[in-house]
């Protein structure tokens, strides 16, 4: 094990209760350095509480938590190698951007010429060189923002924790900080923990995402994994959109599996399943984006399809998204890039088909 | 102007003359040259004058604005720590009780509060021998007492305000907790000690009960003796000196003002 593959954060079954609810329960976490991690959840789902409790803003009931070998768990926040970036930004609004930025090495009693010299540096890196003299108040969110994440970048911590970095900010915004944070992320190399409810923040974002559900981690993995291959339903839900079916298992074997699904038009064989299914009732799921839709039938036999009928239909520009309910009552979501212009052939009320790889089909349990 | 909004705007005429002649009326009448109060004399500033030359109206002034500053300032201070300590530490024992205690001058019967300090008092000194005397420190300390939970509740009610995360990024950024109140907290409440301390001001300048009992010989207040004055019949000197107590009031309220309207300016700038 080289020292890049060993565990920068180890959280070990850490919990934290407030009276006698537990907003985290036993949780236990491997972050690498220079990794970008993500925790998602819903609100409420104890993944600002973990947040807080890396920052030593919050102690915990129990457990551990250890940052480059050395335990933390009962360190004051002013010692600990990790600075946070909170939501609202939480800039001091008595101060100037400069101030602001400075606050850190200053409490650390760093020289007035070296401060000068690493603030002007990160404010170049932010993109707000010019702003140094301005007070919070005069600065849009995005620039907040920027202010936010230099004022905690500008004491090199071993370890950034972002609360939300980029739920403050408008959409067309969001999308260009998203770059420049993996970029600053990139350059300085620091292990950056990311909490967010926004699950297209935390895959465009992360290296790894934690999906964390009423104090406790339900998935850990990369981001395609945890798209393509979500361990159960809450995870396949939470995680873009889908369809759910329900099936029966007929027959499982370690080489394929065989199930009846009366919504995908009945017996469905599945190549190579991840492991044996041995319980009977499960669930099928399938990405919008991976059903084909057309007003032919399609023409390889071996392809599985049902007909349908279009019953809502949702032009986005670059995509459409079409409602379609099935002969036997179910309705399918599909959505279907508009590669070509002009090209909307379907509309309200068209017969449809509706196919797809059979390895698209994702199998869940519960 | 239609017909709704006229209705409002002699409401709003009637409420101001309900307030504001009466006082308009001292005013005036403190510029009376007559001796009698109720009979207009013509105009003149006599009673300025002789309440220049009147050496206890003078000295009880003066003692009256030194219990204020001394008591304000020291009620911002204990009264800002209460507050702190309402707003920002969630749970300790006994936290309810606190905030009860903090709570209770404000409903608390002057008449009691002032019973209830005179007892302390009287007790102390057959306890301790201190205050050997009552007069200016009783006054001070009763004054503190009870303005200091008005200072608490504005400061508390400020700090509710300021989202804790400011704080919580000075712990981050390396600052220690006592350092944060210094760098963070107090220069954010500032605007709300300095009402605090003129309300705390305020209400020591104007306290007529709560003096009457802790008080001793020699020690007058300016409320005690013009309520004195007035027992006796109502002097035209009165009216001079209610006149530049309105004065200085209105100098006061404005200064307030010019700072808080300043303070939102800054906060709408962006």
């Amino acid at each position: 094990m080289n020292d890049n593959e060993k565990a920068f954060i180890e959280i070990r079954g850490i919990s934290k209760y407030f009276g006698d609810f537990a907003a985290v329960y036993k949780v236990d976490l491997d972050i690498k350095k220079g990794e970008l991690f993500s925790i998602l959840g819903a609100s409420g789902s104890g993944k600002t509480t973990l947040l807080r409790m890396m920052a030593g803003l919050e102690i915990p009931t129990e457990g551990k938590i250890f940052i480059d070998g050395i335990d933390m768990t009962n360190v004051p926040p002013y010692r600990r190698p990790v600075n946070i970036m909170f939501q609202n930004y939480a800039l001091f609004p008595h101060m100037t951007v400069f101030d602001n930025i400075a606050y850190g090495l200053k409490k650390e009693g760093v020289a007035k010429d070296i401060i000068q010299d690493k603030v002007s540096k990160m404010l170049t890196l932010v993109k707000l060189s010019e702003y140094g003299k301005r007070k919070p108040n005069q600065l849009s969110g995005g620039e907040s923002q920027r202010v936010a994440l230099a004022r905690s970048l500008i004491k090199e911590p071993k370890v950034l924790l972002l609360d939300e970095p980029l739920a403050a900010l408008d959409k067309k915004l969001r999308q260009s900080t998203q770059f420049e944070l993996i970029d600053i992320q990139e350059e300085l190399g620091v292990t950056f923990v990311i909490v967010t409810h926004d699950q297209e923040e935390a895959m465009t974002l992360s290296d790894r995402i934690a999906v964390m559900k009423e104090g406790e981690f339900v998935q850990i993995g990369a981001p395609n994994l945890i798209y393509e291959h979500p361990k159960n339903k809450f995870v396949a839900d939470f995680i873009g959109n889908i369809n759910m079916f329900d099936a029966t298992v007929i027959d499982s074997n370690e080489q394929d599996v065989s199930i009846h699904c009366e919504a995908l038009g009945g017996d469905i064989v599945l190549q190579k399943p991840s492991r044996a299914y041995n319980i009977k009732e499960i669930s099928v799921a399938l990405r919008p984006e991976k059903v084909m839709i057309d007003k032919q039938q399609p023409t390889d036999e071996n392809i599985d399809f049902v007909t349908g009928i279009v019953e809502d239909f949702g032009y986005f520009g670059n995509l459409s998204i079409y409602r379609v309910r099935t002969n036997n009552g179910q309705i399918i979501q599909v959505s279907k890039q508009n590669r070509i212009r002009s090209e909307h052939t379907i509309t309200w009320a068209d017969e449809v088909y509706l196919s797809w790889e059979s390895d698209s089909l994702i199998l869940l349990e519960s | 102007m239609n017909q709704r909004s006229t209705f409002i705007f002699s409401m709003l005429c009637f409420g101001f003359a309900f307030l504001y002649i009466p006082i308009l009326l001292v005013i005036i009448y403190s510029f009376n040259d007559s001796r009698l109060v109720t009979v207009w004399g013509g105009w003149s500033i006599r009673w300025y004058i002789e309440l220049l030359n009147n050496e206890n109206i003078l000295n009880a002034a003066l003692l009256s604005f030194r219990i204020a500053a001394i008591s304000a300032t020291v009620a911002t201070i204990f009264g800002t720590m209460a507050g702190l300590i309402l707003a920002r530490l969630r749970a300790f024992k006994g936290r309810l009780l606190f905030t009860g205690m903090i709570a209770a001058p404000l409903v608390m019967p002057e008449v009691i509060t002032g019973l209830a300090l005179l007892l302390f008092f009287v007790s102390l000194q057959n306890l301790i021998g201190w205050p050997s005397q009552r007069g200016m420190n009783t006054i001070t300390i009763a004054h503190i007492t009870f303005s200091m939970a008005y200072v608490a509740v504005i400061i508390q009610s400020r700090l509710t305000e300021i989202n804790e995360s400011l704080e919580e990024a000075a712990l981050d950024l390396g600052a220690r907790p006592a350092r944060v109140i210094w760098d963070i907290t107090l220069p954010i409440i500032l605007p709300a000690m300095v009402s605090g301390w003129l309300l705390a001001f305020t209400l020591s300048l104007d306290d007529l009960v709560i003096s009457s009992f802790v008080s001793g010989p020699g020690a007058t207040t300016l409320p005690m003796l013009i309520f004195s004055k007035v027992r006796l019949g109502i002097a035209p000197d009165i009216n001079a000196l209610a006149t530049i107590l309105i004065l200085l009031v209105t100098i006061g309220v404005g200064i307030a003002g010019w700072i808080m309207h300043r303070q939102k300016q800054s906060k709408t700038i962006s």
